[in-house]
């Protein structure tokens, strides 16, 4: 009855469209179904990764090693803020074809973990890539993704290390994905399949769907503050505040309070028994609802406080004595 | 309405309005910025190691992996996967994943449901391989491919270790220059960042690592090295060489002054990524389990491929079915290698006779 009508009218709308389906490129689809597909993928990505991985620095601070992207022929680098740190301080850059540069780096968040390095002695030909500068906009959950950096720090014979992957999910802050990412990878780009700069990787924990990056928006959200070499939300990174209070964990926002997804080694977190994976649920007897809520209930408290941290350990309530360091 | 359609359309050639959807370009569009708002995450099936990409993979390399790919057990331990290399059933595995088993007979389970006893025919350490005896004929179904098309962003497919329905196939890029990946040699857990030079008269210790070989050996910040096991180096570089030289595990003599004092200490290297740098630690931490040998390879081809220490030994295709090489190390949760299958075939040349004396031939 109604029936053949429908089909009748779906089909009319297929051959409708057709010719649009033609042009929608495999990596527009909701998922790959053929080779075909995953070849066309492949030209895409092969297409646009040498001029990724030409723009794609390795960042030298002292002992420690990151990673960068040059955007612009003055020799600007977006980068992470934990391994910019802080402002001023000396920066060595080593492009993909091995030239060591000078540079400095600018300002920080410690929050969003955005940062900014400039290189000091820009050459001529100076490989750049475009960034992503919206405001608002961010990928869509599903998009397909570049990751390039250096996965355990700096080695000249294996160079950049590429992924490819997906957007698992998206804020102004923070994107998600599951391009896998290591110590060291760490300020390195996150392209999309146009080969523009969407993300700098900025934090993993151990398990392998948590690869974040920091989200195009935190870098313009902060642009001034970033260029004129400032640190705000001193929360991560070389960012000595003497009369500050450390805890030591990095967290995120969690429906049941902040969800620890790192301790620092040898901090007054780990030292009281904080583990990864924790949610922490009070400090003191204040209520903790998610990362920032911790962030500043920290930041009011004064070096060698003692605090009561009662927080959820595989569903059961447990309450720790920390001891908080200067940061 | 709309909603009763596409489930009433479920059984018809156009499967559901979302599959007509998805043809539209700007529905991509919509469905993220949707699932943006409601603060939604792609589904785990869609993902890179998802079902739905699997299958996409499977269809370039799901038959031939089936067709190849054994599991092997030393007594009851499930030491990884092994990969049919030639049609008179010879097997090639990971060499140090099943030296570190319990010692036990040694069996095969595959291709197929066919389980069988299996022994050794010959090793390479260099490129930490093992060849074992399937004891009958097979056809391994695939054909041989070579990695010189091989690039950054290169799809490769690996066989993994499946479920009951068999091994199954997971894919990635190629991630990084094909090359050796030297052995990583021991540390003494210093930073030598001050003087040194034949006039300073040896080399400054500026840090010392906590809890690291040369803190437990009694080194202190501001010693001046300038002998190792009993040879004067004044150099930096050629002291950090000389020390890199030894495996970790191995005692070395290290001779310094302290003020007016000299003194000889003995020091056992440690692991690099154990002695220092949180960074190292951390790393490894993050990286679940990793394979037991994951250094010192002729040459290794590195993949993205997220697998298991139990994967290796199995095989790697290109899209087209055709097997490029053999899994040998994960290095981390980023960095997996597999030995380029060029250079299997040489070895298997090299070791040609040692194999047929082996099985009696």
């Amino acid at each position: 009855m109604r029936m053949p009508k429908i089909i009748f009218t779906m089909a009319a709308l297929l051959a409708l469209l057709q010719p649009l389906h033609a042009v929608v490129p495999a990596w527009e689809k909701e998922a790959p179904e053929t080779v075909a597909d995953l070849l066309a993928i492949q030209k895409q990505v092969q297409k646009v990764l040498p001029k990724c991985m030409a723009a794609t620095v390795t960042l030298q601070m002292g002992g420690s090693s990151g990673s960068g992207v040059v955007v612009n022929k003055e020799g600007l680098v977006l980068t992470a803020g934990h391994v910019s740190g802080q402002p001023g301080r000396a920066v060595k850059i080593i492009l993909a074809d091995g030239r060591e540069l000078k540079g400095k780096a600018l300002g920080m968040n410690g929050k969003t973990d955005s940062g900014l390095v400039q290189i000091t002695d820009p050459p001529k030909d100076l490989p750049v890539i475009e960034y992503d500068k919206s405001k608002e906009e961010l990928p869509g959950i599903g998009q397909w993704c570049i990751a390039v950096g250096n996965p355990g720090g700096l080695d000249k014979d294996r160079g950049a290390v590429v992924r490819v992957g997906r957007i698992i999910s998206a804020t102004k802050d923070t994107l998600r994905t599951d391009c896998m990412l290591l110590g060291g990878d760490s300020g390195g780009p996150l392209f999309d399949f146009n080969g523009v700069v969407i993300g700098i990787h900025s934090r993993i924990s151990s398990r392998p769907d948590q690869n974040m990056h920091v989200a195009m928006p935190a870098f313009q959200e902060d642009w001034d503050t970033l260029i004129n070499s400032k640190v705000i939300g001193g929360r991560i990174g070389g960012n000595p505040q003497p009369d500050r209070a450390f805890l030591g964990v990095f967290t995120e926002d969690n429906e049941k309070g902040a969800l620890v997804l790192e301790v620092r080694e040898d901090s007054p977190a780990a030292k009281a028994g904080i583990q990864k994976d924790d949610i922490i649920q009070k400090v003191d007897d204040n209520e903790i609802k998610g990362a920032e809520a911790l962030t500043d209930e920290i930041r009011k408290m004064k070096p060698k406080a003692k605090v009561k941290v009662t927080l959820l350990r595989d569903g059961k309530e447990k309450v720790l004595e920390v001891e908080l360091g200067a940061r | 309405m709309a909603k009763k359609k596409s489930s009433r359309l479920n059984w018809a050639p156009v499967k559901s309005i979302y599959h007509i959807m998805k043809f539209v370009r700007i529905f991509p569009l919509l469905l993220g910025a949707a699932l943006t708002l409601n603060g939604a995450t792609l589904s785990t099936k869609l993902r890179t190691d998802g079902t739905e990409l699997r299958a996409a993979f499977g269809e370039a390399a799901g038959d031939v992996a089936k067709a190849c790919t054994v599991n092997i057990y030393a007594g009851s331990k499930f030491t990884g996967l092994g990969t049919v290399i030639s049609s008179d059933g010879i097997v090639v595995a990971k060499n140090s994943e099943i030296d570190v088993a319990d010692p036990g007979a040694l069996r095969i389970v595959g291709p197929g449901k066919r389980i069988g006893r299996t022994r050794i025919l010959a090793r390479d350490i260099a490129y930490d391989l093992v060849f074992l005896d399937l004891g009958r004929e097979v056809d391994p179904g695939y054909e041989w491919g070579d990695i010189t098309a091989l690039d950054h962003g290169t799809w490769v497919v690996a066989g993994v270790a499946g479920s009951s329905s068999g091994p199954s196939v997971r894919g990635g890029v190629c991630s990084a220059i094909t090359r050796e990946i030297k052995k990583a040699g021991g540390v003494i857990g210093v930073i030598l960042g001050g003087k040194d030079g034949k006039e300073f008269g040896g080399v400054e210790v500026t840090e010392v690592a906590k809890e690291g070989p040369a803190e437990k050996a009694g080194v202190k910040r501001g010693d001046v090295i300038f002998a190792v096991d009993g040879q004067e180096v004044f150099d930096r570089a050629k002291m950090i060489e000389k020390v890199k030289s030894h495996d970790p595990g191995t005692a070395i003599k290290v001779t310094l002054k302290r003020k007016d004092k000299e003194m000889e200490l003995e020091i056992t290297l440690g692991y690099r990524q154990q002695v220092f740098s949180e960074l190292k630690n951390r790393n490894d931490r993050m990286s679940g389990k990793v394979s037991v040998r994951r250094t010192g390879f002729k040459r290794v081809i590195q993949h993205e491929v997220s697998l298991g220490p139990l994967d290796m030994g199995g095989p790697l295709f290109d899209l087209e079915g055709r097997l490029i090489g053999i899994n040998i190390a994960k290095a981390n949760r980023v960095e997996f290698f597999a030995i380029p299958v060029s250079d299997i075939r040489a070895i298997l040349e090299d070791k040609a006779r040692e194999i047929s004396e082996a099985r009696g031939e």
